[in-house]
């Protein structure tokens, strides 16, 4: 456990050795706020619902896209895939490591400098604009946001890990390709766009079986008090029962990546 | 002229036999892009739904400012890929060998790559466009050409800057995608947002003039003075990147190299 705190410390430290670059990525995410901001401002200025969202839901959609996809999609896993393409993963075999444990500490790093700065970035947002938000102050409800969102946090964690091991097959430009293609995917898939249930029912019924829908809008939906319990005991099974197929999957390909792996260029 | 003609097309020539070499990253790139487009006109109809449009656009002017917007996003990247590689070249020192090249080194660090893989997007877009714009009578093409021109001089200027900022920061990325995102704000045209938010996007940064400006022009809706303006601006923009560009040239110390 030791090791791996100490793996979350330099990878911690890591974020910080380029200020600038931090500084300018940490500005694109205001930015980013702010243009999603002025654009739903102007669609919600004929109409007061979209899809069954008044401009207040939305807002609140959107900033919680905002914060959850700084904590649940950020992923320095990624790398993995520079590293198999690279040949450093040579480097990480040698080492006493767990590889799943010792990306999970980078990744968990990254993700708590995300949410920490995140968080401050929409309290500035946040008092600039005064948008309508929504705040559920439920305890009950903000315990089962908090579990659907460990949850998320693993499930997207093996999805990535996934995706990263395909640079074993597909190794060029270090695996940025199916990287870009899986970011595209997942960016309409999440719910990133917008909240999937806009969508006619039967469209919103094949997301619902996807995992992606469990990573961004899922949580989402509960803060909104937008599902039923029974529709959360149904998204918790399944969130479980996708990280368990995707664990199992993950061991498969690696057993056969890593069988496949030359350390080419090392 | 001719030289550097010359230089662009023997850079593109290998930077599509770069493609072909990698066949597998080529179609998951291709495949990538178009999906994202279509995803993106997805969302643009969900939301314009039953609404028909915002302001005083309808639907189908909307989606003539995404495409041009789309337009103008992708020339821009198939012309000057090259800044996306330009960090690493200051922080290996690779840039030096660019200097000492009897070529203007702006040029070669921004032509450096051609991007071929947003051609398919490409097609798609100018069959939509032009299936969209059949009734546009042939003046404003022109007048579309003129300001299309200003926005290429403004995209250039700015693509400089963000050079400019590596050369004497080390930092490119980050700049460029900001710029990015800011203009995605013009994916519609930006007088739909409020006043203070669109003189900002036509008179601080001008991403309204490079995407929303060609757009009005070939609807002939944009003023004389809005078109002088965007020829002028983007003249001293360019101008004043270049003087910058100048000076951080005299501030390069080859770093690494």
């Amino acid at each position: 456990m030791k090791k791996y705190l100490q793996v979350f410390k330099i990878s911690w430290q890591d974020s910080f050795a380029y200020r600038l670059n931090f500084f300018l990525w940490r500005l694109r995410t205001i930015f980013w706020i702010l243009a999603s901001y002025f654009f739903w401002l102007v669609v919600y200025q004929n109409r007061t619902t979209i899809g069954g969202y008044n401009q207040q839901s939305m807002f609140t959609y959107i900033l919680g896209v905002f914060i959850l996809s700084d904590l649940i999609l950020s992923s320095l896993s990624v790398n993995l895939s520079v590293d198999i393409s690279t040949g450093n993963l040579s480097n990480q075999l040698v080492k006493p490591v767990n590889i799943y444990y010792y990306w999970l500490a980078r990744d968990w790093a990254d993700k708590l400098l995300n949410l920490l700065f995140s968080l401050a970035e929409i309290a500035f947002v946040f008092v600039i604009l005064r948008p309508p938000i929504f705040i559920n102050l439920n305890f009950v409800s903000l315990i089962i946001i908090a579990v659907a969102v460990f949850l998320a946090l693993l499930l997207n964690f093996f999805l990535n890990f996934l995706v990263s091991l395909l640079a074993f097959w597909f190794p060029e430009h270090g695996g940025w390709p199916q990287r870009f293609l899986f970011s595209i995917l997942l960016s309409f898939f999440a719910g990133l766009y917008f909240p999937l249930d806009i969508f006619p029912k039967i469209i919103y019924q094949i997301f619902q079986i996807l995992p992606t829908s469990y990573l961004i809008f899922f949580p989402l939906q509960i803060y909104l008090g937008r599902i039923s319990s029974k529709e959360i005991l149904v998204g918790f099974f399944l969130m479980v029962a996708w990280t368990l197929i995707l664990i199992k999957v993950n061991k498969i390909v690696w057993r056969q990546g890593i069988a496949k792996y030359s350390s080419e260029g090392r | 002229m001719k030289k550097y003609f010359k230089y662009w097309l023997k850079n593109s020539f290998l930077s599509l036999q770069s493609d072909l070499a990698t066949r597998t990253a080529t179609i998951f790139f291709i495949f990538g892009k178009i999906l994202r487009f279509y995803f993106f006109l997805i969302f643009l109809f969900v939301i314009l739904g039953r609404q028909g449009g915002f302001r005083n656009y309808s639907s189908s002017d909307l989606l003539t400012f995404f495409l041009v917007f789309n337009l103008f996003d992708i020339v821009g990247q198939v012309l000057f890929r090259g800044i996306y590689w330009f960090r690493e070249k200051i922080i290996t020192g690779s840039f030096d060998l660019i200097l000492i090249k009897p070529i203007n080194p702006i040029f070669a660090a921004l032509t450096d790559k051609t991007d071929f893989l947003d051609l398919p997007l490409l097609v798609i877009i100018f069959y939509l466009l032009v299936k969209q714009s059949l009734l546009i009578p042939a003046a404003n093409y022109w007048l579309f050409l003129l300001v299309s021109f200003a926005g290429l001089g403004l995209v250039t200027s700015i693509h400089i800057f963000v050079a400019c900022l590596g050369i004497l920061t080390t930092e490119v990325d980050h700049a460029i995608w900001i710029y990015r995102d800011l203009s995605s704000m013009a994916r519609f045209p930006v007088d739909i947002y409020a006043p203070i938010l669109r003189y900002f996007l036509i008179f601080v940064i001008p991403i309204g003039v490079i995407y929303t400006f060609p757009t009005q022009a070939f609807m002939g809706i944009l003023s004389t003075q809005l078109v002088v303006y965007s020829v002028l601006i983007s003249v001293v923009i360019f101008w004043l990147s270049l003087k910058l560009w100048d000076y951080c040239l005299k501030k390069y110390s080859g770093a690494s190299s």
